[in-house]
């Protein structure tokens, strides 16, 4: 019963939706008709926006701009051109769209205030463009006469409309809620939860980020399209600042990154200015007071509040019975061909070749050159301010080295972007674990498996079988890799309630699940107590015998030099020595300059 | 053209001083009042109820009136700023609309919609500068936000104070360490902050009157200045003020006040394109 609960719930509640809209107007009259028919309009553009701010955490400022962008198209397609709603809407949404990815572009690198900023000021822009276009926005008096929809050429009575915005705002959340489901659901809220990690996994932040607005806009878009046929007239007074306050407002009021939170949001938003009516005067001033209240007494929104959980990522629809009963090969074939070669062949995986990194004046890395063989488990050893982290974000493409050139299975990859080196299959474990914090145990592997959401947004929308299929196989993957790493906890957990040693387990599970041609890894024995660090040294082991070559930046020298196959010493940037455990330890310049003679006698004869 | 970057340096001086108490805010706190122009507003708002309807003598009231605004600012901060980043949520951005929201209509409530005069000797009757017609109280404007420079450096160099202030700019934690009372610095550069605003609206109020919008597009131009030459940044800020203001005047005189608009934000969206951290912003590296 649950779990068809979970899978349909959506959907029965969309069909009751559209039902009891079928009926409800002449149970409340054409005011309070007209009143729903809007509140549902700005749901479905707060649903955008909820797609945008809540999930991905890309707050915009402006979103009326794109409101407006699809409210003129259609209006103006309508009354020059003669289209009716449904030949301009598709224009309506594709414009919008366009909006936003031009937003997009500017918006990936920036952050709080600055994000902020190019969302207001795109907003305003619109909106002075349309008041000093007048020739075709017609300034301040805006748009008028633009038609009332129609249904298979029968104009539609309010009833009818009102019927259409529900079932519009239906369609819009069931969307969503597939969207958020799928690997793309995943993506936007590993952007938002660490965009690091997320890199990490190959997924490029700027393109998810970028997918969100396009979506959001283009939501936002079909809600000003309607609004337009439905009002029948437009002005820019509609779309100014204070209407996208408003639209996040509802947002956050109603509950940022929950399905829920926008249908509940609008009508309260919708209704409210009309309660205080009769205090026309002071309407403006309680409503600001009532956002102030609200913003402390329910911080997570109503319906946050209301289910203890800022924002909640559904888990992926489970396998239908019967379909796809064999597991599908998840991205083995030719997904990373580096790592189907036969580990210990003997050849080279990555190469640095004359790295040089400095910072300002600072030279982090001077002319470094070592090559780890692939399967191989090479150590990169030295003490602190090394270099050694430095070494590994210019490997995994978090930075540009200054000088000199990475290679990756005979490929260069120098300055390619991190989540472009991660595809290739370089992965990643930081010295802190890095993870997905709201997201659980389970989803934070299932968002290592690379090139998931390639070509697969259709069928994300949609969750269509051959996703499901895809999804099934994922998740079992996935729950072996949780075991292959040894982890016993609970895969529904969220991943920022774990333990320590879990959440290093988690990342290095996520890492596997990219199939990685080499793993890098920072420091993973780091705070681990004596009985981990023996599991770790097994995990490498068998990580190493699974066919991806690990580097491995490690302070502990027990686990070092027990099962390195190499070891690459730096010291202040440059490299001091290299060869195998045996030959570092008897190096008379790496024992005076790390080592130390005390160290030596504790590390084991290798 | 000359009266135009004349009064366009008056301008942008404004956008300069309330563009600064974002930057104040955002160093000690890294929030952002968000009602800054209403705080503007009332600054405005404040002198004229003095001089009009107590009699003071102006330059009596725009001080009473700045100071007023201080505690407006301290009761912002402890009222809709620290609830939320005590909480770790940034909910701030909302409260501080909000309040800015609730400021306007009030006074819209109080004063009715049209705009009206906030008498300044200064800005009755228009010298000539060099063939231009400008009113002196804009030639003091710059000389007032050049006084005001020259202070808050004075205050963060040789006082406790600012010195506490900066330190808490400069590392949270580490303040704390030392016994600096982190709220209370937050707090007071909420203060000083509502108060820069305050000084641009008692001295721009004469010139374009007081009215309960009149802060609004000054705040957003002046947080677009404030991005644009790098919250981090004072001087870079001040030099992004009057080059808006400049700027923006001369597009306007020449082809109206919405083009002006048009201009004015998507050279903001260019720049930050093209300068993620604003134009006087270091690019700092992410550290991994």
């Amino acid at each position: 019963m649950q779990s068809f609960l979970r899978s349909w719930g959506w959907v029965l509640a969309a069909i009751a939706a559209v039902a009891v809209a079928w009926v409800l107007p002449s149970a409340i009259g054409r005011y309070y008709t007209q009143m729903l028919a809007l509140a549902g309009i700005y749901a479905i553009v707060a649903q955008g926006l909820n797609l945008l701010a809540g999930y991905t955490g890309q707050a915009s400022l402006g979103h009326a701009g794109f409101y407006a962008i699809g409210a003129y198209t259609g209006a103006l397609l309508a009354t020059k051109l003669g289209l009716g709603f449904w030949s301009a809407l598709p224009f309506s949404i594709l414009v919008a769209a366009a909006a936003g990815v031009l937003i997009a572009l500017p918006s990936f690198k920036l952050d709080g205030p600055y994000l902020a900023m190019v969302t207001i000021a795109f907003g305003i822009i619109v909106n002075s463009i349309l008041i000093e276009w007048s020739e075709l926005t017609g300034g301040t008096q805006g748009v008028l006469n633009i038609p009332r929809p129609t249904f298979a050429g029968v104009r539609l009575t309010l009833e009818n409309q009102f019927l259409l915005i529900v079932a519009a705002v239906a369609v819009t959340t069931l969307f969503l809620r597939n969207l958020m489901r799928s690997p793309w659901g995943r993506a936007f809220v590993a952007v938002r939860e660490n965009p690091i990690a997320a890199q990490a996994v190959g997924l490029s932040t700027r393109g998810v980020k970028t997918m969100a607005f396009t979506i959001s806009a283009a939501l936002a878009g079909a809600g000003g399209h309607i609004f337009a046929f439905f009002q029948g007239f437009i002005s820019p007074e509609a779309f100014e600042f204070e209407a996208s306050i408003f639209f996040l407002t509802t947002v956050i009021f109603g509950g940022a990154g929950t399905l829920a939170g926008a249908l509940v949001g609008a009508p309260i938003m919708t209704f409210l200015p009309e309660l205080l009516q009769r205090f026309v005067d002071f309407r403006l001033i309680i409503y600001g007071a009532l956002i102030v209240a609200s913003l402390y007494a329910l911080p997570l929104g109503i319906v946050g509040t209301v289910f203890r959980r800022a924002t909640y990522l559904p888990d992926t629809p489970s396998q239908p019975e019967g379909l796809g009963a064999a597991p599908v090969a998840v991205n083995r074939p030719a997904a990373n061909p580096a790592s189907s070669a036969a580990p210990g062949a003997g050849d080279t995986i990555v190469a640095l070749e004359g790295v040089h990194m400095s910072f300002g004046g600072v030279r982090a890395l001077n002319g470094i050159s070592f090559a780890v063989e692939r399967g191989s488990i090479h150590a990169l050893i030295g003490p602190n301010g090394a270099g050694k982290t430095v070494l590994l974000n210019v490997l995994t493409g978090y930075y540009r080295p200054t000088e000199g050139q990475v290679r990756f299975d005979g490929k260069l990859i120098t300055g390619l972007p991190s989540h472009r080196v991660a595809r290739l299959g370089v992965a990643r474990t930081f010295q802190t674990a890095q993870l997905f914090g709201s997201l659980t145990v389970l989803q934070n592997v299932l968002a290592g498996f690379s090139g998931q959401t390639d070509g697969r947004f259709i069928d994300s929308a949609f969750i269509t079988p051959r996703l499901r299929r895809e999804e099934a196989a994922r998740r079992a993957a996935a729950i072996e890799l949780l075991d292959f790493v040894g982890f016993k906890g609970d895969p529904g957990a969220l991943a920022n309630s774990l333990p320590f040693g879990h959440q290093r387990l988690v990342e290095i599970a996520r890492a596997l699940a990219m199939e990685p041609a080499l793993i890098a890894m920072d420091e993973p024995a780091a705070g681990l107590n004596p009985k981990e660090v023996q599991d770790l040294d097994e995990l490498i082991t068998r990580i190493s015998a699974r066919g991806s070559a690990v580097l491995l930046v490690e302070h502990h020298m027990d686990l070092v030099m027990g099962i390195s196959n190499r070891i690459t010493v730096l010291d202040h940037g440059e490299k001091l020595a290299e060869g195998t455990p045996a030959e570092i330890q008897g190096n008379p310049k790496v024992i005076e300059a790390y080592l130390g003679a005390e160290d030596l006698d504790e590390a084991p004869a290798a | 053209m000359f009266q135009l970057i004349l009064s366009g340096l008056a301008l942008g001086c404004i956008y300069s001083l309330v563009a600064l108490g974002y930057h104040i805010t955002f160093m000690t706190s890294r929030t952002l009042n968000f009602a800054q122009g209403s705080a503007m507003m009332l600054g405005a708002v404040a002198a004229l109820i003095l001089v009009v309807d107590f009699g003071w003598p102006t330059p009596l009231a725009m001080a009473a009136a700045i100071l007023l605004l201080g505690i407006f600012g301290l009761l912002l901060e402890r009222l809709a700023v620290r609830p939320f980043v005590l909480r770790g949520s940034v909910a701030w951005v909302m409260s501080t609309l909000a309040v800015g929201i609730i400021l306007e209509n009030v006074v819209l409530l109080v004063f009715g919609k049209s705009p009206r005069g906030l008498p300044n000797a200064l800005a009755l009757d228009p010298v000539t500068v060099l063939g231009a017609g400008i009113y002196p109280l804009e030639l003091l404007i710059p000389v007032v936000v050049l006084l005001v420079a020259v202070g808050a450096r004075l205050f963060y160099g040789s006082t406790m104070l600012g010195r506490a202030l900066r330190a808490t700019a400069f590392d949270r934690e580490a303040s704390l360490a030392v016994g600096i009372d982190v709220n209370r610095m937050v707090g007071l550069s909420y203060a000083l902050s509502s108060m820069l605003a305050a000084v641009g609206g008692v001295l721009i109020g004469p010139l374009i009157g007081v009215s309960s919008h009149m802060g609004f597009l000054i705040g957003l131009k002046a947080f677009a200045v404030a991005i644009v030459g790098g919250l981090e940044h004072p001087v870079g800020i001040l030099v992004a003020a009057l080059a808006y203001g400049v700027l923006e005047n001369l597009i306007g005189g020449y082809f109206g006040s919405s083009a002006k608009e048009i201009f004015g934000f998507t050279l903001v969206i260019l720049v930050l394109f093209v300068r993620p951290t604003g134009l006087f912003g270091r690019t700092t590296l992410r550290r991994v």
